[in-house]
C-alpha cells in the first residue's frame, strides 16, 4: 500500500485503525503485527474495532419513501432553477417565472395570430382560408408546498388540496405536556402521524392549537 | 400491438432481454455533468439516482433524522451542482458531493440541533433491567432494529463533530483515507487518528448496551 509521505507519521494508536482498514504501508503493517503479538490490549482494540465495522452496515438508516425521494429531487430542481443552474425548460416546469400581466400576454398572442394570418393572405391570396395557427401551449405551472402559503381553508375542502398544507386554525398556546389531552390523531397529507411528546415527565413545553369547542363531537 | 410491459404469459424473459439490449451503457460522472451543463434534465435525475443513497446515508448519520437528512441532501446537491468549479479537476464528483452534503448536514445540525430523538436521556431505555447487556446473537432478546439504529445514532452524537464527520465519511460515505483527507483538508495521519478515537468512543458507548 502506498501513501504519500508528506504527512507526519501517525501515532502508534492511530496505526491500529489504519491496520483494521488495510490502509497501512507494508512497513507500518509489519510494525503493528509485531505489536499485536505482544500487546493483548492493542489486539483487543483491533478486534473491537473490527466488530464495530461489521455491525455498522447491518443497521442502515431508514429508507425514505419514493414520495420523499421525489420531493427531494423536486426541491433540488427548484433550487437549481433559482440559482440559474438549470435550463429554461426545467425552470418553467418547476418555478413560476416572472410573468407579464395576463392582458399583455393575451394581446401578444392575438397579435401573433393576426400577423400569421396576414402573412398567409399576403403570400398566397388565392389559397383557401385556413384557421389561424394555434399559439403554442404555455408551460404548465407547477408549485410545491413551499411555494404556497394557505391562509384560510374551509374544513370541508381540506381533502381536496393538491398542494400546500392545511393551516392551523385559531390562536396557538404554549402548554406543558401535562396540560394536554390528545382526543384524536389524523395522518397528515403525506400519511404521516406526528410524534407526540405528551408524557408528563417530558419537561419541554409545546405549542398547541386549542380545540375549537364547536368541533367537539357529541358524547 | 402488445406492449412489452403488459405481456403475462412467458413474456417476462424476452422483455428483460429487450430491455437489457436497448439499455444505453452507463455514463460516467463527467459525461453526466456535461449533459447537465448542456441543459439535459435527465442527467440530473441520473446523478441523483446514482448518489442519493450515499449522500443520504452520510447526512442521516450526521443528523440522526430522516427529514433533516433529506434536507441536507437537497441542499448539498444544489450547492454541489451550482459550484462545480470548486471540484473540477481536483476530485471525483462523489467526493465533492459528499464533502458538500456532510458540511450541509453539520450546518443544519448546528442550526436545528440534533433532534430530541437522539437525546442521551433515552439511552437508558435500551439497557436491560437485569443489568446484562443484550446480545446481537439472540434474536429473542435482540433490540428491535429501530432501537439499535437509534442506539448507533446516540453513540454517534457523543462524538466531537470532527471525529463524527471523519468516521461517517469513511464508514458510510465509503471514502478512502486519501479521499477523506482531501475532503476535510487534513493529513492521512489525522484521518487515522480521528477514526481510531471515534471507534474507541463508539465501542465504549455501545459496549455498555449491547454485546459487540
Amino acid at each position: 500500500m502506498t501513501r504519500d509521505r508528506d504527512n507526519l507519521p501517525p501515532a502508534p494508536e492511530a496505526l491500529l485503525a489504519g491496520y483494521v482498514d488495510g490502509e497501512l504501508t507494508a512497513a507500518e503493517r509489519a510494525a503493528v503485527e509485531t505489536r499485536l503479538a505482544r500487546d493483548p490490549a492493542a489486539a483487543a482494540e483491533v478486534e473491537g474495532q473490527r466488530a464495530l465495522l461489521r455491525l455498522w452496515p447491518t443497521v442502515p438508516p431508514p429508507e425514505p419513501s419514493p414520495f420523499l425521494w421525489a420531493r427531494t429531487l423536486t426541491g433540488i430542481t427548484a433550487g437549481l432553477a433559482v440559482a440559474g443552474a438549470v435550463p429554461t425548460a426545467v425552470v418553467r416546469a418547476v418555478k413560476l417565472p416572472a410573468r407579464r400581466p395576463a392582458w399583455f400576454r393575451a394581446a401578444l398572442r392575438w397579435t401573433g395570430a393576426a400577423a400569421a394570418v396576414l402573412l398567409v393572405l399576403v403570400l398566397n391570396p388565392m389559397a383557401p382560408h385556413e384557421p389561424a395557427p394555434v399559439p403554442a401551449a404555455e408551460p404548465f405551472p407547477v408549485a410545491t408546498s413551499e411555494d404556497v402559503d394557505i391562509v384560510t381553508l374551509n374544513a370541508a375542502d381540506a381533502d381536496r388540496l393538491v398542494v400546500g398544507n392545511v393551516p392551523v386554525r385559531g390562536p396557538l398556546d404554549l402548554a406543558a405536556p401535562g396540560d394536554v389531552v390528545v382526543v384524536s390523531i389524523q395522518p397528515d397529507v403525506d400519511g404521516m402521524l406526528p410524534y407526540l411528546r405528551i408524557h408528563a415527565e417530558n419537561p419541554s413545553p409545546m405549542i398547541v392549537a386549542p380545540l375549537d369547542p364547536t368541533d367537539t363531537p357529541a358524547p | 400491438m402488445n406492449r412489452p410491459g403488459r405481456q403475462f404469459n412467458g413474456g417476462l424473459l424476452s422483455v428483460m432481454a429487450v430491455t437489457t439490449a436497448e439499455s444505453p451503457p452507463a455514463q460516467n460522472d463527467e459525461q453526466l455533468l456535461a449533459r447537465f451543463a448542456a441543459g439535459d434534465r435527465q442527467a440530473l435525475d441520473e446523478l441523483f439516482q446514482r448518489y442519493r443513497q450515499l449522500a443520504y446515508r452520510v447526512a442521516y448519520r450526521l443528523l440522526g433524522q430522516e427529514a433533516d437528512a433529506l434536507d441536507a441532501v437537497q441542499d448539498g446537491f444544489i450547492k454541489a451542482l451550482t459550484h462545480l468549479e470548486g471540484f473540477r479537476g481536483q476530485s471525483a464528483f462523489k467526493t465533492w458531493l459528499l464533502r458538500v452534503v456532510s458540511n450541509a448536514a453539520l450546518d443544519l445540525g448546528r442550526k436545528r440541533g440534533r433532534r430530541e430523538s437522539l437525546s442521551l436521556n433515552g439511552a437508558a431505555d435500551s439497557e436491560r433491567h437485569d443489568g446484562y447487556p443484550r446480545t446481537l446473537d439472540d434474536p429473542a432478546r435482540d433490540l428491535e432494529r429501530a432501537d439499535l439504529r437509534r442506539l448507533l445514532d446516540q453513540a454517534l452524537a457523543t462524538l466531537p463533530e470532527a471525529q463524527r464527520q471523519t468516521f461517517v465519511l469513511h464508514a458510510d460515505g465509503e471514502l478512502s483515507y486519501r479521499e477523506v483527507a482531501d475532503v476535510l483538508g487534513i493529513s492521512i495521519g489525522t484521518v487515522m487518528s480521528r477514526l481510531f478515537y471515534a471507534r474507541q468512543k463508539l465501542r465504549a458507548y455501545l459496549a455498555k448496551r449491547i454485546q459487540l
